[in-house]
């Protein structure tokens, strides 16, 4: 590995500020390839003074009013420009989106909020990406532009592997849409990292549908503990239309263990992560079952 | 008892003539109001309103030899310069005030005047025998009697050790591993506190920092190719800030009142003696809590995990 000087950017590119989406998938259909979207350049920055990235073509899509937003419109639906910090004060108006909520919270402190968008913590495809496993377990979906067309994507389909993504070089997230939550669904999101400000060591996100004692379905999503954020698939079905109690939430748990697939990084070990996922998973699962009420608790 | 450490500073101290003083110092601040304890001390030793003292900005070309502020040297030995010259500055004006209002220089004081807003020479009982400082200086100017400034090499043959003691309480999460500084207490016998608010923030960094050694700071390197994991980046060594850290209100300070007789009004310094115990009281808190004496630092929650599963293993057998 060689060191380089992370004061400053040594390379060069165009820059460009395009005001709609229209202009910016045009942009994007002539220099896709060499080209890369900067938001709030969180991640971007960082992989430029490092060096690992070196685009001809930066496209800011920060002055597109248009991708900027967050309603309430047959769910919920966020534009992918949208500042972190927008979607943490909306999210906190409504337990309903509680785990989306508690991963914005954990995500970073001030100044990545401020800057940060929902849709940069997802185009940079990576597995530790705080805001996935809750928009996993509320089964999202998320909006995609080119040149020529404009596409829907199952949330689940949009991870490719390790800052991989489904995305064309020519294409544009522009929207991300939570499908209305049903009642008596509660959700809850917690984080492991080594200081407040952190990438995760693991990420844990559930949603629960309740109905009084029984589960009618269960969501389970986690990072940091496989090439992308993952679905844990045989967990949930061991919980699906099951009476909840300490051994079955202890059963998915060990379920939950022999789905990830860790590794060893610079931030925790793979052993580590495996023994903490069916601790996590225990934590977010009562939490998002205190929330959903739904009778006798 | 003389030592045998070789410790010097030098500093420089004039009085203007609109009756504020000017000091020069090599010291810097690292946060820890090194240059604000030197400008009490000469406010001090001179007898003028801390407000008339400033330190001016200062360069190699302007400044005698030192070996500046770090360890616990900085108030210690380079506040002991300025006092130093500061007292030679002042004898100079005495003098020639003695000149002035006519009476022995060495039955002379000053006095802080907060009404006037500077410096008083006076003789005590004598009304009328009294003089501000800036006129003594000015007229000593147009006299041409020269100005009341004076350089002074300081040298401490001691370094008087400044205790510090640390209580902590620790969480440990028995299923997780993870390690939470609950509350903390550290006190200081650093002779005459000059600075309270800052030395207790140095209490409180040295902990902060102390707590980042025990728990987290490390410099892991790769065992193939030596690289460092973190890649030389501070993006991924990390350190523990406000956050990490016990609330506000869990965490007190405490000074013990003693006084050094070789340092500058009984002064000793905290420097990184603030930080000295704290690793070892965090080792110490964690083995009280989970039985098990971890040795290697930083006590990542990975280890403990994999301590705790040892001793449970251990206990099976």
């Amino acid at each position: 590995m060689m060191m380089v000087n992370t004061r400053i950017l040594t390379q060069e590119f165009d820059y460009f500020v395009p005001k709609t989406i229209r202009e910016t998938v045009e942009l994007l259909n002539q220099y896709g390839q060499e080209a890369k979207i900067i938001a709030g350049g969180t991640d971007l920055l960082v992989q430029l003074k490092q060096e690992k990235i070196s685009p001809s073509y930066l496209i800011n899509i920060m002055k597109i009013s248009e991708l900027s937003y967050v309603k309430e419109d047959g769910g919920l639906r966020i534009g992918s420009g949208t500042k972190l910090r927008d979607v943490l004060e909306f999210c906190a108006k409504d337990e309903k989106y509680a785990s989306l909520y508690e991963a914005l919270r954990s995500l970073g402190k001030a100044q990545v909020l401020n800057m940060g968008t929902i849709g940069g913590n997802l185009c940079n495809g990576s597995p530790s990406a705080d805001t996935a496993p809750p928009l996993l377990v509320f089964d999202s979906r998320v909006k995609i532009c080119s040149d020529q067309e404009e596409k829907i994507l199952d949330f689940e389909e949009f991870f490719k592997g390790v800052n991989i993504t489904a995305m064309a070089s020519n294409e544009l997230m522009t929207e991300i849409h939570i499908p209305p939550i049903k009642n008596g669904t509660g959700s809850a999101f917690v984080k492991i990292a080594r200081v407040g400000a952190d990438i995760s060591k693991i990420t844990c996100a559930v949603a629960v549908e309740r109905h009084r004692d029984i589960c009618a379905s269960c969501r389970i999503a986690l990072g940091a503990v496989a090439p992308v954020p993952m679905r844990a698939k045989a967990a949930e079905r061991t919980l699906q239309g099951n009476k909840v109690d300490e051994p079955l939430i202890e059963k998915t748990g060990q379920r939950v263990a022999e789905e990830i697939k860790p590794i060893d990084d610079v931030r925790s070990t793979a052993e580590y992560r495996r023994h903490l996922s069916p601790i996590l998973f225990k934590d977010v699962f009562w939490k998002a079952w205190r929330r959903a009420g739904g009778g006798e608790g | 008892m003389p030592g045998e450490v070789i410790d010097y500073s030098t500093a420089m101290v004039k009085v203007n003539e609109d009756g504020s003083v000017d000091c020069s110092t090599a010291l810097m601040c690292h946060g820890g109001g090194t240059l604000e304890a030197g400008a009490k001390i000469v406010a001090e030793e001179m007898g003028v309103p801390l407000d008339k003292v400033e330190i001016s900005p200062a360069d190699t070309r302007s400044t005698g030899y030192d070996v500046c502020t770090h360890a616990t040297r900085g108030v210690y030995c380079g506040g002991a310069s300025l006092q130093k010259a500061a007292g030679s500055a002042k004898k100079i004006l005495l003098e020639f005030a003695s000149r002035l209002i006519e009476v022995n220089p060495d039955a002379l004081k000053i006095r802080p005047d907060e009404e006037i807003g500077q410096g008083i020479v006076y003789l005590e009982g004598a009304k009328g025998k009294s003089i501000t400082v800036g006129k003594v200086a000015k007229t000593a100017q147009f006299k041409g009697w020269g100005t009341a400034i004076a350089v002074e090499s300081h040298r401490q043959v001691n370094c008087p050790p400044c205790f510090v003691t640390n209580f902590i309480e620790m969480e440990v999460d028995m299923e997780t591993g993870q390690i939470r500084p609950v509350r903390a207490v550290a006190a200081v016998d650093a002779g005459t506190v000059i600075n309270p608010d800052l030395a207790a923030g140095q209490l409180e960094g040295g902990l902060c920092r102390g707590i980042g050694l025990a728990l987290l700071e490390d410099t892991d390197y790769d065992q193939e190719t030596g690289e460092l994991t973190c890649g030389g980046y501070l993006v991924d060594y990390k350190s523990f800030t406000a956050v990490d850290m016990p609330l506000v209100d869990d965490v007190s300070t405490f000074f013990a009142e003693t006084y050094e007789p070789s340092g500058p009004l009984g002064a000793k310094g905290v420097g990184e003696a603030a930080n000295n115990c704290t690793a070892g009281t965090v080792a110490n808190a964690i083995y009280n809590a989970i039985g098990i004496r971890l040795k290697e630092a930083p006590i990542t929650p990975e280890k403990v995990l994999t301590a705790l599963k040892e001793k449970t293993q251990g206990e099976r057998r």
